[in-house]
């Protein structure tokens, strides 16, 4: 027992020795830079202007801070203790690296860091030395911070002629890498349903050519938000960023900050530029490479889009097209089948006819403003939306092929009324009276969303970037031009007499109205085989049998007991629930090689802004599986061998992105020309020419006609 | 006649929700976003319990020199005493996750509390960082008040002189305590966004 406390003893004595070393010295906080002070000349002449530099080596992982440290964190500042007459300057601040820390970002240094100040002094000195001396003081973090601060101080002496010291090289080198003044004019503008600022400059000498990054660090607080990413656009002199808001949404006259560019071989240059607010949103297109456009980004140059249409200047040519759009709908193959079968029913029903297109028109108005809340609400949640994303979802997609095919069943036959859970749906529209009407007018809006019009697409990409009043003016519109023809024929007395009797022939063609569901159905398992593969068809097949067997099952228990009846739609739920998970788990599709004697390649805004940056012509097609006039138009217009050797004289690269399922990018280009859904064709000539849009409806000769009026009136390109 | 009633009632609620607050970060002016959370005592707090008093958030962490900056002073005590003469509920809020510099345990915290003489109403743990998220708090203190109705008058930094220096405290501008008295008076708090400074908030990612 002695023997265990004599060796506890002697251990904790000798732990106490190897810890007086650390004791030795009065406890001191280990320091995570070391700071000193440096001159560019071992003398100095009276009269003369010496620079100096504040010399941080900062221990590797932590970070000193630019002037404006970011979301938290503090500058390095210097205070000075000068002779009389002695004068420094401001800081030289080099251009700042982004630090991201978690959901924040900070501006600052890692490594080495020369703070250049200048140092002025008067004609008249007093010979001997010169003592400079400051008390630095800044925030060094990791994970953790600590404020820290040093002493420096150097002495000079007086003589007639300086000579340059051993720092004169890495002084003269940083002070080559300080950020100059932006050669070029520069603008913001502010969209504030957005929350965002677009930052337009205009650069000479060439310089945005070859840069592979931009960013903008802002001098000020609570104008930018630091940590949210900024997509650049660049084309030819011009440079467009986008920048979300910061807290303080503050819109000064001037916003100032640093332009830092990386050129493709990661070299950074900083410039110093001062933004003029304007009222017009910056767009790209500058007419030739070698005129000075005025600082005013205007905007009255918008990208030229070929073939007439483009985007309706004013909510109220937004209203109206979106009305046109909504008759339109109407005889979409994704919705027909569906009014067919309600349009006669008018002539049939007891209740009064106006009553019902009363109620069908509600069902329409309430889904369109559901749509609306929908998409306002995930926009304010930063979502980026598109007219038709529900159709990425793959479960989605399930459930409403699911959906028409159990309709179909219904229309012929093999279903009976308030069969089961799997058939709501269905018994929904069938209900008696008013009710009938309006679920009918909710389906019908559901299955229009993927179908995007011509006219359809200007309006709803218009209203995208609207605030909520114009965004629900808009999509009500589009509900109304909807609900019209059907509401119309509830009104009319007259068109009603118009309807044929009802007689055996109805039931008939209802039969026969259930194939163009049946198609529907079969469709929309195909836009599931490109979202998961093979094995979502897989599973939408053994969902199908799994509905089938309930359907059928349903039936035969209608005049069951309850528990009994609950067995049907019980199997229909689980072959939906097994269907939809192995929807979601399922991998990406295997992508249909098209037979295309034009090669593709696989969109992604760097290779865009790699070719742009290249000055050669892109033809960038954005598609979706479910977007018919998509494949029409690529069949149409695409496909031919023509084209294909068209494209490769002029050497002109075809970039197809496919929005089928969920991307970013490709959603923000839509945005960016005012679009919400597919299909975009957009040209972009190469050499700063201004993209050109063309029409939805895609024609060989079209295509055609643009790549040669645009390659024969190329401007020369910019000189070697 | 009746469905066709309620098939009307349902659109224009549809358009109601519409007008409902914005999800996103927490805007002056406009309600402050309620939250659930567990005190240092266990006890389940929520935001709407204190609706009629006014309500500062503060977000801290004591390990940082921020923070250390106001407590060492006694400048948060005394703002916190202040406050509470005045009946305002003070909530302090520790985002930090487990593992990073300022987690603290309930029986931490409230011996914190003790050894440094402060008197907030009471500690809120957010180790997951949920309340933090929910008002984009940035920094080490970040300070918020909502006034009696529910709605963030003030978001921002504690003072306007960003250092972790003590003598900066005497001559900066006190946002919180001119908030205070901007909302006892009825006014309108002028300067409403600030600067918030400090260290980062220690969240988990």
């Amino acid at each position: 027992m002695a023997r265990c406390w004599l060796f506890l003893l002697f251990s904790s004595l000798f732990a106490a020795l190897c810890s007086v070393n650390t004791m030795a010295a009065p406890f001191a906080p280990k320091r995570h830079v070391s700071v000193d002070l440096i001159a560019e000349n071992t003398s100095i002449q009276p009269g003369q202007t010496l620079t100096v530099a504040v010399r941080e080596k900062i221990e590797p992982g932590w970070h000193t801070y630019w002037i404006n440290p970011g979301d938290s964190g503090e500058p390095t500042m210097i205070a000075w203790n000068l002779p009389d007459g002695v004068t420094a300057g401001p800081i030289l601040w080099p251009a700042p690296h982004v630090i991201p820390v978690g959901p924040l970002a900070n501006y600052g240094y890692e490594n080495e860091l020369l703070l250049l100040t200048e140092i002025k002094t008067p004609p008249q000195l007093p010979p001997g030395d010169l003592a400079l001396s400051a008390k630095v003081r800044y925030l060094v973090c990791k994970d953790i911070c600590v404020p820290e601060e040093a002493d420096v101080l150097i002495t000079i002496p007086v003589k007639e002629r300086g000579e340059k010291s051993e720092f004169a090289g890495p002084i003269e080198e940083a002070r080559k890498a300080l950020p100059t003044q932006f050669p070029g004019t520069a603008s913001y503008s502010v969209n504030p349903a957005e929350a965002s600022l677009q930052l337009a400059v205009i650069a000479q000498d060439n310089l945005l050519d070859g840069i592979k990054d931009a960013h903008f660090f802002p001098l000020a607080w609570g104008i930018v938000s630091n940590p949210a990413p900024q997509q650049k656009q660049i084309s030819g002199e011009r440079l467009i960023l986008d920048l979300k808001q910061g807290d303080a949404k503050e819109t000064p006259a001037t916003l100032d900050g640093l332009l830092v560019l990386t050129k493709q071989n990661g070299e950074r240059t900083g410039y110093n530029l001062s933004a003029a607010r304007t009222a017009n949103p910056p767009v790209l297109g500058a007419k030739s490479s070698n005129a000075t456009p005025p600082a005013n980004a205007g905007g009255a140059s918008s990208y030229s889009i070929a073939g007439g249409g483009g985007i309706a200047g004013g909510l109220l040519f937004a209203i109206f097209f979106a009305f046109l759009g909504g008759l339109i709908l109407n005889l979409m193959p994704c919705v027909f089948p569906v009014l067919a079968l309600k349009a006669f029913s008018f002539s049939s029903a007891k209740e009064s006819h106006r009553e019902q297109g009363f109620a069908y028109l509600a069902g329409v108005v309430a889904s369109f403003a559901v749509f609306a809340a929908l998409i306002a609400l995930l926009r304010q949640g930063g979502a980026a939306l598109g007219w038709g994303f529900q159709f990425q979802s793959p479960v989605f997609v399930l459930a409403l092929a699911m959906l028409f095919f159990v309709l179909g069943l219904s229309l012929s036959g093999l279903l009976s009324l308030g069969a089961g859970l799997a058939s709501l749906g269905d018994s929904l529209t069938r209900k008696p009276g008013v009710a009938g009407y309006f679920f009918t007018g909710m389906l019908a809006s559901v299955a229009a969303t993927p179908c995007t019009a011509p006219f359809m697409g200007a309006a709803v990409g218009y209203a995208m970037t609207q605030p909520v009043y114009g965004l629900l003016a808009i999509l009500l519109a589009l509900g109304l031009g909807f609900a019209a023809p059907v509401f119309v024929l509830s009104l009319s007395p007259s068109l009603q007499r118009v309807l044929p009797k009802p007689g055996a022939w109805m039931e008939t063609l209802k039969q026969v109205l259930a194939f163009p569901l049946y198609a529907t159905a079969a469709w929309l398992v195909w836009v599931l085989s490109i979202q998961t593969g093979s094995d979502g068809v897989m599973a939408a097949g053994l969902t199908i049998i799994g509905v089938a067997f309930a359907a059928w099952l349903a039936g035969k228990t209608v005049f069951a007991s309850l528990p009994v009846k609950l067995i049907a739609p019980a199997i229909g739920l689980a072959a939906l629930a097994f269907g939809a998970s192995i929807a979601t788990t399922a991998g990406s599709g295997n992508v249909a090689p098209e037979a295309a004697a034009l090669q593709a390649e696989p969109f992604s805004q760097a290779r865009l802004d790699e070719l742009q940056s290249e000055g050669k012509p892109v033809f960038v097609n954005l598609t979706a599986a479910w977007c018919i006039t998509c494949k029409v138009n690529e069949r149409i217009a695409l496909k031919s061998a023509t084209i294909a050797n068209a494209f490769h004289s002029a050497g002109i690269v075809y970039l197809k992105g496919d929005w089928t399922k969920q991307n970013p990018e490709i959603t923000a280009l839509l945005h960016r020309f005012g679009r919400a859904g597919v299909p975009l064709y957009v040209f972009f000539p190469g050499h700063g020419a201004p993209a050109r849009v063309l029409p939805q409806f895609l024609t060989e000769g079209l295509v055609l006609d643009e790549i040669k009026t645009q390659s024969a009136s190329q401007p020369t390109p910019k000189g070697a | 006649m009746t469905f066709l009633k309620s098939a009307v009632a349902t659109a224009a609620l549809t358009g109601f929700l519409m007008m409902a607050p914005a999800l996103a970060a927490p805007e002056v002016g406009k309600p402050a976003p309620d939250f659930t959370a567990k005190d240092s005592n266990g006890k389940t707090v929520k935001l709407s319990d204190y609706k009629g008093k006014i309500v500062v958030l503060e977000w801290t962490n004591d390990g940082c020199p921020y923070v250390r900056k106001h407590y060492s002073s006694h400048n948060m005590q005394t703002l916190q005493k202040d406050a509470a003469t005045k009946g305002v509920v003070w909530l302090t809020i520790i985002s930090s996750a487990p593992g990073e510099q300022g987690y603290l345990t309930g029986d931490e915290a409230n011996k914190l509390t003790k050894e440094r003489d402060a008197s907030p109403s009471a500690i809120l743990l957010d180790p997951e960082g949920k309340i933090g998220h929910l008002y984009d708090a940035r920094t080490t203190p970040h300070m918020f008040v909502v006034n009696a109705e529910g709605t963030l008058v003030y978001m921002g930094g504690i003072d306007d002189k960003a250092t972790t220096n003590v003598a900066d405290i005497k001559t900066a501008k006190n946002y919180v305590r001119a908030a205070l008295d901007s909302v006892e008076a009825g006014h309108k708090v002028e300067n409403a966004v600030t600067r918030p400074y400090g260290c980062s908030v220690k969240y988990s990612s």
